[in-house]
């Protein structure tokens, strides 16, 4: 009788972890140390990611990762402002080119790869380019539900990945 | 309690049943692919079902000039290198549940595009397959 109580239970269990998307909040990066910042706009453009689906896993869309790093920009204060369009002094494209997820275990690691290109709007060349990748691992005791385990994996993976990005523009001397 | 038993393991196997097969590929935005004719496939350590041997000859197929091998840095130069995430599932036999690919400047290693080919148990199809649907849809063909 037990063994059917436990089935079920983990059935249920099961069944009722849907995959959620990773929320802008949860990849936002804050605190970073930066060795200058600009007094110019940027315009933010982010590109590769995807919706999640109720019966795939949890997926980074492209709209959650913009505002993740928008937000992450204005925190720091690495530019001034961040402007919608094409309006800023500085382009930053933002190419999510790999989230190398596992299908289940307990320890579930995110493997995530961006590929930044910040351009100046005024000559329209590249001032910078980087391909950043970052992973973290989130365990049972990150939480027991296997779909929210990936979710904070691919937040954390993404907000470090963010981290290091605003470290490395914040290196440039930008105007 | 059987029959709550069996109630949601008939429910559990219709969820699983549920998943489709996706494909999909993506582009950074200043890529021009059309300038690539020579690519090297890096081995993954551990590739049990030599997919990398696959993704070569399909890319030589294509008309590519496809090299491979273990090393991360290519024996000669080439305009792009070739890189992989297979992952694999039993369900009576052990099929190939989703494959990512990804395309990297031979210079900074930055992924140029990539694609991905998730296949659940009953849409699978071979590795071959689901190679040659992924670069397909890598490169528009």
């Amino acid at each position: 009788m037990l063994k059917y109580w436990i089935c079920a239970v983990a059935l249920v269990f099961m069944l009722s972890a849907c995959a959620t998307p990773s929320q802008p909040t949860a990849m936002t990066a804050s605190g970073v140390p930066l060795a200058s910042k600009s007094s110019d706009t940027v315009s933010i453009t982010v590109t590769g990611g995807r919706h999640t689906s109720s019966t795939y896993v949890s997926q980074i869309s492209d709209a959650d990762s913009r505002e993740a790093l928008k937000q992450s920009i204005l925190k720091s204060a690495l530019f001034s402002q961040v402007v919608d369009g094409r309006a800023g002094g500085y382009w930053l494209n933002a190419y999510i080119g790999a989230l190398a997820q596992p299908l289940m275990g307990m320890s579930l690691t995110v493997d995530m790869e961006v590929s930044y290109t910040l351009a100046d709007s005024v000559t329209g060349k590249a001032v910078w380019q980087q391909n950043i990748a970052t992973s973290h691992t989130a365990t049972g005791s990150d939480s027991i539900v296997a779909a929210t385990r990936l979710r904070l994996a691919n937040e954390a993976a993404a907000r470090k990945n963010i981290e290091a990005a605003i470290a490395a523009m914040g290196k440039l001397g930008l105007r | 309690m059987r029959t709550i038993v069996k109630a949601l393991g008939v429910a559990f196997l219709a969820l699983s049943l549920a998943a489709c097969a996706t494909l999909q590929a993506t582009k950074a935005p200043s890529a021009d692919l059309s300038k690539i004719s020579t690519v090297y496939v890096q081995k993954v350590e551990g590739d049990g079902y030599n997919i990398y041997q696959v993704i070569t000859a399909r890319l030589n197929a294509m008309g590519f000039k496809a090299s491979t091998g273990a090393s991360a840095d290519p024996p000669e130069p080439v305009d792009a290198i070739v890189t992989y995430v297979d992952r694999w599932m039993w369900d009576l036999t052990m099929y190939m549940i989703r494959l990512n690919i990804q395309v990297r400047d031979s210079n900074t290693r930055s992924i140029l595009t990539s694609g991905e080919s998730y296949r659940p148990s009953l849409e699978r199809r071979s590795a071959e397959e689901m190679v040659a649907e992924t670069l397909d849809a890598i490169f528009k063909r």
